[in-house]
């Protein structure tokens, strides 16, 4: 197993089958992507693209990679209707998250005045010249989302069996170590040390939304990293978490933001509702609701 | 016989000092100091010379910053390494190949 530090988080990789050492070359070759990407797509770099996206009066050549990114991030705001937004920068930094996240480097004292809310929608992107046009009042933050669109990108650099476990957003190729599946635990939001329940996964992939390990408070006011678009404050819903199964993690990240600001039936609906998706639901209350077809097994 | 007034008096010796006990304390005396001295600049450390106060410095140590390291083509992190090469003290150092990890993914919020 090798793992580095990348986009604020642990980066393991797996690969079972494979020496250590072929295993440790693959880790490097993940690692420079995950690099690029970082490189390119962080907001907390005054020198990514993405910062100077953010920065630009006017329309703005970007890269082949930012123009791809974007609009893989706008068919995941139409299929959600808007409920996955990037476009939530501007709140996010309101809120206290401007700087890569620590615990108590974002608290405050104070409650700033809120930004207006902004859409992706009121991002222009020309697709044919590769210019993309912004609102002012619209900052783009893709972080997650990026982490899972990375992996899946590592992933295609692996033959064989694998794992790219990014913070939490993984790609799982493959039957598995042993040809039985992947497990997953699902870990509990009120208790990090605990495991919820197991998943066996094959060729799929994983991405969970909590607030549970991004907190902080301006003045007296509790907040947290999962903005709801549709107000542009930090979500409030009844859910704890939400663990989405998709296809590629890019997905399943995307669709798990718009489950966990919907709440646990109308998460559950949506979810339900998306083809080749389930995914672990966990109420505040403690409840837990599988959704789709997965595989749970003994932890 | 009579003594006649004008007849000088018969001079008495001066009074003589004994110095031979004086002699021997005195010689003692100087010997003793004479060793005394000659013990004083052999042990005794020499005053060091008045020197001004040494002007404060403050060291200040290189902030610790936690920067991210660079991912390069060799990130940080362990690859595999050689086994340690045998101590040449009389405990032996033998290096012990460490399990694999099982492989299994955890979620955690992102």
């Amino acid at each position: 197993m090798g793992s580095f530090r990348a986009m604020g988080t642990e980066v393991t990789v797996l690969a079972p089958h494979q020496s250590e050492r072929d295993e440790a070359a693959l880790t490097e070759r993940v690692a420079a992507v995950f690099e690029d990407a970082e490189r390119r797509f962080s907001r907390f770099r005054l020198d990514s693209e993405l910062s100077a996206l953010n920065r630009a009066e006017g329309a703005v050549r970007v890269s082949r990679a930012m123009l791809d990114t974007l609009l893989a991030a706008r068919s995941f705001v139409a299929r959600t209707r808007g409920l996955f937004d990037p476009a939530v920068g501007a709140s996010l930094i309101a809120s206290g998250y401007d700087r890569s996240f620590a615990p108590g480097a974002l608290d405050r004292d104070e409650y700033p005045a809120w930004p207006a809310r902004a859409r992706f929608d009121e991002v222009q992107i020309d697709e044919a010249d590769g210019v993309v046009l912004r609102a002012a009042h619209v900052k783009l933050d893709l972080g997650g989302f990026v982490k899972g669109l990375t992996a899946d990108r590592a992933a295609r650099l692996v033959e064989g069996v694998a794992a790219i476990d990014a913070g939490g957003d993984a790609v799982l190729r493959g039957d598995g170590p042993d040809g039985d599946g992947w497990l997953v635990d699902v870990e509990d939001p009120a208790d990090a040390t605990r495991v919820l329940l197991t998943l066996r996964l094959r060729d799929r992939a994983v991405a969970t939304s909590a607030p549970n390990r991004r907190r902080w408070h301006l003045g007296a006011r509790a907040m947290h990293h999962l903005i709801d678009p549709r107000t542009g404050q930090p979500a409030s819903t009844d859910l704890a978490q939400a663990t989405v199964v998709a296809s590629c993690a890019a997905e399943a990240e995307a669709l798990a933001k718009a489950v966990f600001v919907l709440g646990a039936s109308e998460g559950a609906r949506f979810l339900a509702a998306q083809p080749g998706c389930g995914g672990v639901l966990v109420e505040g209350s403690g409840a837990v609701r599988c959704v789709g077809e997965l595989e749970v097994c003994d932890a | 016989m009579t003594e006649r007034p004008d007849a000088p008096k018969a001079r008495r010796a001066p009074p003589r000092l004994d110095l031979t006990d004086v002699e021997w304390k005195l010689g003692l005396g100087a010997a003793l100091a004479s060793v005394f001295t000659a013990a004083w600049f052999a042990v005794a450390q020499p005053m060091p010379a008045a020197t001004p106060p040494a002007p404060v410095v403050a060291v200040v140590a290189p902030s610790v910053s936690v920067a991210r390291a660079p991912v390069s083509a060799t990130p940080a992190r362990v690859a595999p390494s050689a086994p340690p090469p045998r101590a040449r003290s009389a405990v032996t150092t033998v290096a012990v190949a460490r399990p694999r990890r099982a492989a299994r993914v955890r979620t955690r919020s992102s």
